[in-house]
Protein backbone atom coordinates (compact mmCIF):
# COMPACT_ATOMS: atom_id res chain seq x y z
CA UNK A 1 0.00 0.00 0.00
CA UNK A 2 2.78 2.34 0.96
CA UNK A 3 4.68 1.58 -2.22
CA UNK A 4 1.63 2.43 -4.32
CA UNK A 5 1.25 5.84 -2.67
CA UNK A 6 4.93 6.53 -3.30
CA UNK A 7 4.37 6.14 -7.02
CA UNK A 8 1.08 7.94 -6.92
CA UNK A 9 2.48 11.25 -5.70
CA UNK A 10 4.64 12.08 -8.74
CA UNK A 11 1.88 10.95 -11.11
CA UNK A 12 -0.63 13.15 -9.31
CA UNK A 13 1.79 16.09 -9.38
CA UNK A 14 2.37 15.49 -13.09
CA UNK A 15 -1.32 15.43 -13.87
CA UNK A 16 -1.80 18.65 -11.88
CA UNK A 17 1.15 20.16 -13.78
CA UNK A 18 3.00 21.01 -10.58
CA UNK A 19 6.69 21.60 -11.30
CA UNK A 20 8.88 18.74 -10.14
CA UNK A 21 11.14 21.00 -8.10
CA UNK A 22 8.11 21.76 -5.92
CA UNK A 23 6.46 18.36 -5.86
CA UNK A 24 9.55 16.12 -5.58
CA UNK A 25 12.16 18.67 -4.49
CA UNK A 26 14.16 17.92 -7.61
CA UNK A 27 17.26 20.10 -7.72
CA UNK A 28 17.50 22.94 -10.24
CA UNK A 29 20.95 23.50 -11.69
CA UNK A 30 21.36 26.67 -13.71
CA UNK A 31 24.64 27.02 -15.58
CA UNK A 32 25.64 30.37 -16.97
CA UNK A 33 28.52 29.74 -19.31
CA UNK A 34 31.18 27.54 -17.82
CA UNK A 35 31.94 29.74 -14.85
CA UNK A 36 28.70 30.09 -12.89
CA UNK A 37 26.34 27.52 -11.44
CA UNK A 38 23.27 28.23 -9.38
CA UNK A 39 21.95 25.27 -7.36
CA UNK A 40 18.50 25.17 -5.79
CA UNK A 41 16.87 22.44 -3.71
CA UNK A 42 20.10 20.83 -2.50
CA UNK A 43 20.61 19.06 0.77
CA UNK A 44 24.20 19.63 1.76
CA UNK A 45 27.76 20.00 0.67
CA UNK A 46 29.57 16.71 0.93
CA UNK A 47 32.99 17.92 -0.04
CA UNK A 48 34.47 21.20 -1.09
CA UNK A 49 37.87 22.49 -2.04
CA UNK A 50 39.31 24.71 -4.75
CA UNK A 51 39.22 21.98 -7.40
CA UNK A 52 36.25 19.88 -6.44
CA UNK A 53 32.81 20.29 -4.99
CA UNK A 54 30.32 17.52 -4.32
CA UNK A 55 26.70 18.32 -3.46
CA UNK A 56 23.95 16.03 -2.30
CA UNK A 57 20.38 16.54 -3.37
CA UNK A 58 17.27 14.56 -2.49
CA UNK A 59 17.51 12.18 -5.42
CA UNK A 60 21.20 12.12 -6.40
CA UNK A 61 24.61 13.58 -5.87
CA UNK A 62 26.56 15.60 -8.33
CA UNK A 63 30.06 16.97 -8.38
CA UNK A 64 31.87 19.68 -10.26
CA UNK A 65 35.56 19.64 -11.04
CA UNK A 66 37.42 22.74 -12.03
CA UNK A 67 39.76 25.51 -10.93
CA UNK A 68 39.36 28.31 -8.37
CA UNK A 69 35.95 27.12 -7.25
CA UNK A 70 34.29 29.50 -4.87
CA UNK A 71 30.85 29.58 -3.28
CA UNK A 72 29.63 33.09 -3.87
CA UNK A 73 26.69 32.72 -1.50
CA UNK A 74 25.19 29.89 0.49
CA UNK A 75 21.73 29.82 2.02
CA UNK A 76 19.37 27.04 2.99
CA UNK A 77 17.56 27.34 -0.35
CA UNK A 78 20.15 28.25 -2.89
CA UNK A 79 23.88 28.49 -3.54
CA UNK A 80 25.96 29.90 -6.33
CA UNK A 81 29.29 28.44 -7.34
CA UNK A 82 31.69 30.37 -9.49
CA UNK A 83 35.03 29.40 -10.96
CA UNK A 84 36.25 27.62 -14.06
CA UNK A 85 34.32 24.37 -14.48
CA UNK A 86 35.90 21.46 -16.29
CA UNK A 87 33.76 18.42 -15.52
CA UNK A 88 30.32 17.79 -14.06
CA UNK A 89 29.40 14.31 -12.75
CA UNK A 90 26.01 12.97 -11.72
CA UNK A 91 26.10 10.03 -9.26
CA UNK A 92 22.74 8.26 -9.38
CA UNK B 1 19.15 49.43 -1.66
CA UNK B 2 21.35 46.65 -3.00
CA UNK B 3 22.34 43.56 -1.02
CA UNK B 4 25.85 44.89 -0.59
CA UNK B 5 24.54 48.16 0.82
CA UNK B 6 22.33 46.38 3.35
CA UNK B 7 25.22 44.12 4.38
CA UNK B 8 27.43 47.17 4.88
CA UNK B 9 24.79 48.89 7.00
CA UNK B 10 24.23 45.81 9.15
CA UNK B 11 27.92 44.98 9.37
CA UNK B 12 29.60 41.68 8.57
CA UNK B 13 32.72 39.71 9.43
CA UNK B 14 35.17 37.74 7.34
CA UNK B 15 36.05 34.60 9.27
CA UNK B 16 38.18 31.50 8.94
CA UNK B 17 36.72 28.16 9.94
CA UNK B 18 39.07 25.54 11.33
CA UNK B 19 37.09 22.38 11.69
CA UNK B 20 37.25 18.59 11.65
CA UNK B 21 33.89 18.43 9.91
CA UNK B 22 33.53 21.57 7.83
CA UNK B 23 30.84 20.06 5.57
CA UNK B 24 28.68 19.28 8.60
CA UNK B 25 29.23 22.79 9.90
CA UNK B 26 28.07 24.22 6.58
CA UNK B 27 25.08 21.89 6.54
CA UNK B 28 24.06 23.04 10.02
CA UNK B 29 24.48 26.67 8.99
CA UNK B 30 22.36 26.16 5.89
CA UNK B 31 19.73 24.30 7.86
CA UNK B 32 19.55 27.11 10.44
CA UNK B 33 19.20 29.76 7.74
CA UNK B 34 22.60 31.34 8.31
CA UNK B 35 23.55 33.11 5.12
CA UNK B 36 27.18 32.77 4.05
CA UNK B 37 28.90 34.35 1.11
CA UNK B 38 32.30 34.39 -0.54
CA UNK B 39 32.94 30.86 0.72
CA UNK B 40 36.47 29.87 -0.26
CA UNK B 41 38.70 26.96 0.54
CA UNK B 42 42.26 27.99 1.28
CA UNK B 43 45.17 26.99 3.51
CA UNK B 44 43.33 23.86 4.75
CA UNK B 45 40.51 25.96 6.09
CA UNK B 46 37.34 27.59 4.89
CA UNK B 47 36.99 31.34 4.78
CA UNK B 48 33.70 33.09 4.37
CA UNK B 49 31.69 36.17 5.31
CA UNK B 50 28.54 36.35 7.38
CA UNK B 51 26.52 39.05 9.10
CA UNK B 52 27.16 40.04 12.69
CA UNK B 53 23.84 38.66 14.06
CA UNK B 54 24.50 35.34 12.29
CA UNK B 55 28.02 35.24 13.69
CA UNK B 56 26.63 35.15 17.23
CA UNK B 57 24.47 32.14 16.29
CA UNK B 58 27.48 30.02 15.32
CA UNK B 59 28.49 28.91 18.82
CA UNK B 60 26.30 25.74 19.08
CA UNK B 61 27.37 24.58 15.61
CA UNK B 62 31.02 25.09 16.48
CA UNK B 63 30.55 23.03 19.60
CA UNK B 64 28.77 20.23 17.72
CA UNK B 65 31.39 19.98 14.99
CA UNK B 66 34.45 20.81 17.07
CA UNK B 67 35.17 23.92 15.00
CA UNK B 68 36.93 27.13 15.78
CA UNK B 69 36.29 30.41 14.03
CA UNK B 70 38.79 33.17 13.64
CA UNK B 71 37.74 36.68 12.72
CA UNK B 72 39.98 37.95 9.94
CA UNK B 73 38.35 41.31 9.32
CA UNK B 74 35.31 43.32 10.29
CA UNK B 75 33.38 45.37 7.77
CA UNK B 76 30.38 47.66 7.84
CA UNK B 77 28.81 50.65 9.46
CA UNK B 78 28.61 49.37 13.10
CA UNK B 79 32.37 48.75 13.15
CA UNK B 80 33.07 52.05 11.41
CA UNK B 81 31.01 53.96 13.94
CA UNK B 82 32.64 52.08 16.79
CA UNK B 83 36.11 52.89 15.49
CA UNK B 84 35.22 56.57 15.19
CA UNK B 85 33.20 56.86 18.37
CA UNK B 86 35.54 59.46 19.83
CA UNK B 87 35.38 61.77 16.82
CA UNK B 88 32.49 63.93 17.97
CA UNK B 89 32.89 66.50 15.19
CA UNK B 90 32.45 63.75 12.63
CA UNK B 91 29.09 62.70 14.06
CA UNK B 92 28.11 66.32 14.47
CA UNK B 93 28.93 66.83 10.78
CA UNK B 94 26.76 63.86 9.78
CA UNK B 95 23.93 65.19 11.91
CA UNK B 96 24.28 68.71 10.51
CA UNK B 97 24.43 67.41 6.96
CA UNK B 98 21.23 65.45 7.54
CA UNK B 99 19.57 68.45 9.16
CA UNK B 100 20.68 70.71 6.32
CA UNK B 101 19.37 68.26 3.76
CA UNK B 102 16.05 68.09 5.56
CA UNK B 103 15.88 71.88 5.84
CA UNK B 104 16.82 72.54 2.21
CA UNK B 105 14.38 69.96 0.91
CA UNK B 106 11.61 72.35 1.95
CA UNK B 107 12.56 74.86 -0.77
CA UNK B 108 12.26 75.02 -4.53
CA UNK B 109 15.67 74.61 -6.17
CA UNK B 110 14.71 73.98 -9.75
CA UNK B 111 12.01 75.60 -11.85
CA UNK B 112 11.38 73.54 -14.96
CA UNK B 113 9.23 74.99 -17.73
CA UNK B 114 8.20 72.95 -20.74
CA UNK B 115 5.86 73.37 -23.69
CA UNK B 116 6.42 77.12 -24.10
CA UNK B 117 7.22 78.42 -27.58
CA UNK B 118 5.70 81.88 -27.94
CA UNK B 119 6.60 82.93 -24.38
CA UNK B 120 10.24 82.48 -23.53
CA UNK B 121 11.42 80.81 -20.36
CA UNK B 122 13.03 84.06 -19.28
CA UNK B 123 9.71 85.95 -19.64
CA UNK B 124 7.91 83.36 -17.53
CA UNK B 125 10.68 83.33 -14.92
CA UNK B 126 10.51 87.13 -14.73
CA UNK B 127 6.78 86.96 -14.18
CA UNK B 128 7.24 84.31 -11.49
CA UNK B 129 9.70 86.67 -9.84
CA UNK B 130 6.97 89.30 -9.58
CA UNK B 131 4.86 86.66 -7.81
CA UNK B 132 7.83 86.12 -5.45
CA UNK B 133 8.43 82.61 -6.78
CA UNK B 134 12.15 82.23 -7.33
CA UNK B 135 14.77 79.59 -6.69
CA UNK B 136 14.90 79.21 -2.92
CA UNK B 137 11.23 79.96 -2.26
CA UNK B 138 9.73 77.71 0.45
CA UNK B 139 7.54 75.01 -1.05
CA UNK B 140 4.79 75.67 1.48
CA UNK B 141 4.22 79.20 0.13
CA UNK B 142 3.48 78.05 -3.41
CA UNK B 143 -0.13 77.51 -4.36
CA UNK B 144 0.05 75.44 -7.54
CA UNK B 145 -3.58 75.86 -8.76
CA UNK B 146 -3.37 79.59 -8.03
CA UNK B 147 -0.07 79.85 -9.86
CA UNK B 148 -1.50 78.10 -12.92
CA UNK B 149 -4.47 80.50 -12.92
CA UNK B 150 -2.16 83.52 -12.58
CA UNK B 151 -0.06 82.35 -15.52
CA UNK B 152 -3.14 81.86 -17.70
CA UNK B 153 -4.33 85.34 -16.76
CA UNK B 154 -0.97 86.97 -17.49
CA UNK B 155 -0.31 85.08 -20.74
CA UNK B 156 -3.62 84.86 -22.66
CA UNK B 157 -2.16 82.59 -25.34
CA UNK B 158 -1.58 79.85 -22.74
CA UNK B 159 -4.61 77.62 -23.02
CA UNK B 160 -3.53 75.07 -20.41
CA UNK B 161 -1.06 75.31 -17.54
CA UNK B 162 -0.16 72.64 -15.02
CA UNK B 163 1.95 73.51 -11.99
CA UNK B 164 3.21 70.79 -9.71
CA UNK B 165 5.95 70.30 -7.16
CA UNK B 166 8.05 67.16 -7.36
CA UNK B 167 10.72 66.95 -4.69
CA UNK B 168 12.44 70.30 -4.84
CA UNK B 169 11.35 70.96 -8.45
CA UNK B 170 8.55 73.23 -9.56
CA UNK B 171 7.37 71.86 -12.88
CA UNK B 172 5.29 74.07 -15.16
CA UNK B 173 3.77 72.31 -18.15
CA UNK B 174 2.31 74.75 -20.63
CA UNK B 175 0.19 74.35 -23.72
CA UNK B 176 -0.02 77.40 -25.94
CA UNK B 177 -2.63 78.29 -28.51
CA UNK B 178 -0.67 77.99 -31.73
CA UNK B 179 -3.47 79.32 -33.93
CA UNK B 180 -3.95 82.61 -32.12
CA UNK B 181 -2.96 85.87 -33.83
CA UNK B 182 -2.22 88.79 -31.64
CA UNK B 183 -2.87 92.24 -33.09
CA UNK B 184 0.42 94.10 -32.63
CA UNK B 185 0.20 97.15 -30.45
CA UNK B 186 -0.37 100.29 -32.50
CA UNK B 187 -2.22 98.46 -35.26
CA UNK B 188 -5.83 99.51 -35.29
CA UNK B 189 -8.45 97.04 -36.44
CA UNK B 190 -9.44 97.67 -40.05
CA UNK B 191 -13.05 98.51 -39.22
CA UNK B 192 -11.98 101.49 -37.15
CA UNK B 193 -9.85 103.00 -39.92
CA UNK B 194 -10.70 105.95 -42.14
CA UNK B 195 -11.49 105.15 -45.79
CA UNK B 196 -8.34 104.61 -47.81
CA UNK B 197 -7.22 103.63 -51.29
CA UNK B 198 -4.38 101.28 -52.07
CA UNK B 199 -1.94 102.81 -54.54
CA UNK B 200 1.17 101.49 -56.28
CA UNK B 201 4.36 102.37 -54.43
CA UNK B 202 6.50 101.60 -57.50
CA UNK B 203 6.20 101.31 -61.27
CA UNK B 204 5.46 97.77 -62.34
CA UNK B 205 3.12 95.17 -63.75
CA UNK B 206 0.28 93.79 -61.67
CA UNK B 207 0.72 90.06 -61.23
CA UNK B 208 -2.24 89.27 -58.98
CA UNK B 209 -4.97 91.07 -57.09
CA UNK B 210 -6.96 89.45 -54.29
CA UNK B 211 -9.41 92.04 -52.98
CA UNK B 212 -10.97 91.68 -49.58
CA UNK B 213 -12.49 95.16 -49.29
CA UNK B 214 -12.81 97.94 -51.85
CA UNK B 215 -13.10 98.20 -55.64
CA UNK B 216 -10.22 96.79 -57.70
CA UNK B 217 -9.10 99.25 -60.38
CA UNK B 218 -6.14 97.38 -61.83
CA UNK B 219 -6.32 93.97 -63.46
CA UNK B 220 -3.56 91.35 -63.50
CA UNK B 221 -1.19 92.03 -66.38
CA UNK B 222 -1.80 95.77 -66.47
CA UNK B 223 1.09 98.20 -66.19
CA UNK B 224 0.87 100.70 -63.36
CA UNK B 225 2.85 103.80 -62.47
CA UNK B 226 3.81 104.88 -59.00
CA UNK B 227 0.80 106.52 -57.35
CA UNK B 228 -1.87 104.79 -59.49
CA UNK B 229 -4.87 103.62 -57.50
CA UNK B 230 -4.99 99.84 -57.46
CA UNK B 231 -7.93 99.25 -55.13
CA UNK B 232 -10.28 102.12 -54.34
CA UNK B 233 -11.92 102.58 -50.99
CA UNK B 234 -15.16 103.82 -52.54
CA UNK B 235 -17.94 101.28 -53.09
CA UNK B 236 -20.61 102.41 -55.56
CA UNK B 237 -24.01 100.89 -54.97
CA UNK B 238 -26.10 100.91 -58.12
CA UNK B 239 -29.81 100.61 -58.54
CA UNK B 240 -31.70 98.43 -61.03
CA UNK B 241 -31.07 100.86 -63.89
CA UNK B 242 -27.32 100.73 -63.30
CA UNK B 243 -27.00 104.23 -61.91
CA UNK B 244 -25.15 105.00 -58.75
CA UNK B 245 -27.65 105.09 -55.93
CA UNK B 246 -25.24 105.69 -53.08
CA UNK B 247 -21.57 105.42 -52.15
CA UNK B 248 -19.91 103.77 -49.19
CA UNK B 249 -16.37 104.30 -48.13
CA UNK B 250 -14.14 101.63 -46.63
CA UNK B 251 -10.47 101.08 -45.91
CA UNK B 252 -9.36 99.15 -48.99
CA UNK B 253 -7.76 95.82 -48.18
CA UNK B 254 -6.18 93.51 -50.76
CA UNK B 255 -3.18 91.35 -51.57
CA UNK B 256 -1.58 92.89 -54.63
CA UNK B 257 1.63 91.55 -56.11
CA UNK B 258 3.57 93.72 -58.52
CA UNK B 259 6.44 92.74 -60.79
CA UNK B 260 8.95 95.56 -60.45
CA UNK B 261 12.45 96.37 -61.63
CA UNK B 262 15.17 97.51 -59.26
CA UNK B 263 18.64 98.74 -60.07
CA UNK B 264 21.49 96.93 -58.36
CA UNK B 265 25.01 98.25 -57.89
CA UNK B 266 27.82 96.98 -55.72
CA UNK B 267 31.50 97.72 -55.79
CA UNK B 268 34.50 96.95 -53.63
CA UNK B 269 38.23 97.44 -53.81
CA UNK B 270 40.45 94.62 -54.98
CA UNK B 271 42.91 95.31 -52.20
CA UNK B 272 41.96 94.32 -48.71
CA UNK B 273 43.50 94.21 -45.30
CA UNK B 274 43.69 90.82 -43.69
CA UNK B 275 44.39 90.09 -40.04
CA UNK B 276 46.73 87.13 -39.62
CA UNK B 277 46.38 85.80 -36.09
CA UNK B 278 49.07 84.02 -34.14
CA UNK B 279 48.54 80.33 -33.52
CA UNK B 280 49.19 80.47 -29.79
CA UNK B 281 47.20 82.89 -27.70
CA UNK B 282 47.76 84.00 -24.14
CA UNK B 283 44.85 83.86 -21.71
CA UNK B 284 44.02 84.17 -18.06
CA UNK B 285 41.01 83.19 -15.98
CA UNK B 286 38.26 85.65 -15.12
CA UNK B 287 35.71 85.33 -12.33
CA UNK B 288 32.60 87.45 -12.20
CA UNK B 289 30.57 87.71 -8.99
CA UNK B 290 27.44 89.84 -9.31
CA UNK B 291 28.73 92.91 -11.20
CA UNK B 292 32.30 92.63 -10.01
CA UNK B 293 34.75 91.15 -12.44
CA UNK B 294 38.05 89.75 -11.18
CA UNK B 295 40.88 89.29 -13.66
CA UNK B 296 43.24 86.64 -12.33
CA UNK B 297 46.19 87.60 -14.51
CA UNK B 298 47.41 90.08 -17.11
CA UNK B 299 48.95 90.19 -20.58
CA UNK B 300 52.61 91.06 -20.99
CA UNK B 301 52.32 92.22 -24.60
CA UNK B 302 50.12 95.31 -24.71
CA UNK B 303 51.59 97.13 -27.72
CA UNK B 304 50.98 94.68 -30.57
CA UNK B 305 47.68 94.96 -32.45
CA UNK B 306 45.36 92.56 -30.75
CA UNK B 307 41.80 91.47 -30.14
CA UNK B 308 40.67 90.64 -26.65
CA UNK B 309 37.98 88.04 -26.29
CA UNK B 310 36.20 87.58 -22.98
CA UNK B 311 34.19 84.37 -22.60
CA UNK B 312 32.06 83.95 -19.47
CA UNK B 313 29.85 81.02 -18.59
CA UNK B 314 27.35 81.47 -15.76
CA UNK B 315 27.36 78.70 -13.18
CA UNK B 316 24.04 76.82 -13.08
CA UNK B 317 23.10 75.04 -9.89
CA UNK B 318 20.09 73.51 -11.61
CA UNK B 319 18.53 73.92 -15.03
CA UNK B 320 17.18 77.47 -14.57
CA UNK B 321 18.86 78.36 -11.29
CA UNK B 322 21.73 80.57 -12.35
CA UNK B 323 24.12 81.59 -9.62
CA UNK B 324 25.48 85.14 -9.64
CA UNK B 325 28.84 83.64 -10.45
CA UNK B 326 30.42 83.33 -13.88
CA UNK B 327 33.68 81.68 -14.79
CA UNK B 328 35.55 82.29 -17.97
CA UNK B 329 38.70 83.44 -19.62
CA UNK B 330 40.14 86.51 -21.26
CA UNK B 331 41.94 85.57 -24.43
CA UNK B 332 44.42 87.74 -26.26
CA UNK B 333 44.60 87.28 -30.02
CA UNK B 334 47.61 89.04 -31.44
CA UNK B 335 47.58 89.67 -35.16
CA UNK B 336 49.47 91.41 -37.93
CA UNK B 337 47.79 93.25 -40.76
CA UNK B 338 48.64 92.18 -44.30
CA UNK B 339 47.45 93.74 -47.53
CA UNK B 340 46.27 91.21 -50.09
CA UNK B 341 44.64 91.52 -53.46
CA UNK B 342 41.75 89.45 -54.76
CA UNK B 343 42.33 87.46 -57.92
CA UNK B 344 39.73 88.08 -60.62
CA UNK B 345 38.05 84.77 -59.89
CA UNK B 346 37.92 85.51 -56.14
CA UNK B 347 36.51 88.96 -56.84
CA UNK B 348 33.75 87.55 -59.06
CA UNK B 349 32.94 84.94 -56.39
CA UNK B 350 32.75 87.66 -53.76
CA UNK B 351 30.53 89.82 -55.98
CA UNK B 352 28.23 86.82 -56.48
CA UNK B 353 28.14 86.25 -52.72
CA UNK B 354 27.19 89.90 -52.17
CA UNK B 355 24.37 89.55 -54.69
CA UNK B 356 23.13 86.33 -53.03
CA UNK B 357 23.21 88.02 -49.62
CA UNK B 358 21.23 90.95 -51.01
CA UNK B 359 18.67 88.57 -52.54
CA UNK B 360 18.37 86.68 -49.23
CA UNK B 361 17.75 89.98 -47.47
CA UNK B 362 14.97 90.74 -49.97
CA UNK B 363 13.46 87.28 -49.44
CA UNK B 364 13.38 87.96 -45.70
CA UNK B 365 11.27 91.04 -46.49
CA UNK B 366 8.83 88.81 -48.43
CA UNK B 367 10.12 90.06 -51.79
CA UNK B 368 10.67 87.32 -54.32
CA UNK B 369 13.55 87.71 -56.78
CA UNK B 370 12.30 86.51 -60.16
CA UNK B 371 15.32 87.33 -62.27
CA UNK B 372 18.77 88.83 -61.86
CA UNK B 373 20.51 90.58 -64.71
CA UNK B 374 23.79 91.70 -63.17
CA UNK B 375 27.15 92.03 -64.85
CA UNK B 376 30.42 92.05 -62.89
CA UNK B 377 33.47 93.86 -64.21
CA UNK B 378 36.96 94.09 -62.77
CA UNK B 379 38.58 97.36 -63.76
CA UNK B 380 41.84 98.41 -62.16
CA UNK B 381 41.59 98.24 -58.43
CA UNK B 382 37.81 98.04 -58.25
CA UNK B 383 35.31 95.27 -58.84
CA UNK B 384 31.86 96.58 -59.81
CA UNK B 385 28.56 94.75 -60.23
CA UNK B 386 25.72 96.54 -62.03
CA UNK B 387 22.39 95.43 -63.31
CA UNK B 388 18.70 95.10 -62.60
CA UNK B 389 16.68 92.74 -60.47
CA UNK B 390 13.15 91.70 -61.37
CA UNK B 391 11.15 91.44 -58.16
CA UNK B 392 7.74 90.21 -57.18
CA UNK B 393 6.60 92.25 -54.23
CA UNK B 394 3.66 93.82 -52.53
CA UNK B 395 4.65 97.37 -53.45
CA UNK B 396 1.51 99.13 -52.34
CA UNK B 397 0.83 102.08 -50.09
CA UNK B 398 -2.27 103.57 -48.55
CA UNK B 399 -3.64 107.02 -49.21
CA UNK B 400 -6.82 108.68 -47.90
CA UNK B 401 -9.81 108.07 -50.09
CA UNK B 402 -11.38 111.09 -51.80
CA UNK B 403 -14.88 111.34 -50.37
CA UNK B 404 -17.46 112.77 -52.80
CA UNK B 405 -20.34 114.44 -51.02
CA UNK B 406 -23.70 113.19 -52.28
CA UNK B 407 -25.64 116.52 -52.04
CA UNK B 408 -23.09 118.61 -53.96
CA UNK B 409 -23.00 116.06 -56.67
CA UNK B 410 -26.83 116.16 -56.96
CA UNK B 411 -26.82 119.93 -57.30
CA UNK B 412 -24.16 119.83 -59.96
CA UNK B 413 -26.30 117.37 -61.93
CA UNK B 414 -29.35 119.65 -61.70
CA UNK B 415 -27.38 122.64 -62.97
Amino acid sequence: MRRKSFHLAPRLAGSLQIPRDLSSREPILTFTGKGELCVENYRKILEYNQHFICIETKTYRFSVEGRDLKIQYYTSEEMKIIGCFEKVFFHC
Amino acid sequence: MTGKGIRFLRGYVHIRLISREPERFLYLCGHAGVELWDLLYGEHAYEFCLSVPDFFRLQPYCRKTGSRVLILKKYGMPFFLHRNRKRKAFFLGIFLAGALLFLLSGFIWNIHIEGNHANTTREILNYLETLKIVHGTPKSTIDCPGLAAELRREFPDMIWVSAKIQGTRLILEIKENEDSYEVPSGEVPADAEAPTDLIAAKDGVVQSVVTRRGTPQALPGSEVKKGDVLVGGMLEITDDSGEVASRRYVAADADIRLVTQEAYEDSFRMEREVRVYQDENAWYPVVRIFDWQFHLGFFTDRDSPQDKCLTLSPVHLTENFVLPLSLGKMEQKIYRVETREYSEEEARDLARQHLEQYCEKLEEQDIKVLETNVETTVAGSTCTSRGTLTLLEEAVAEQPCQVVEEQNETKETQQ
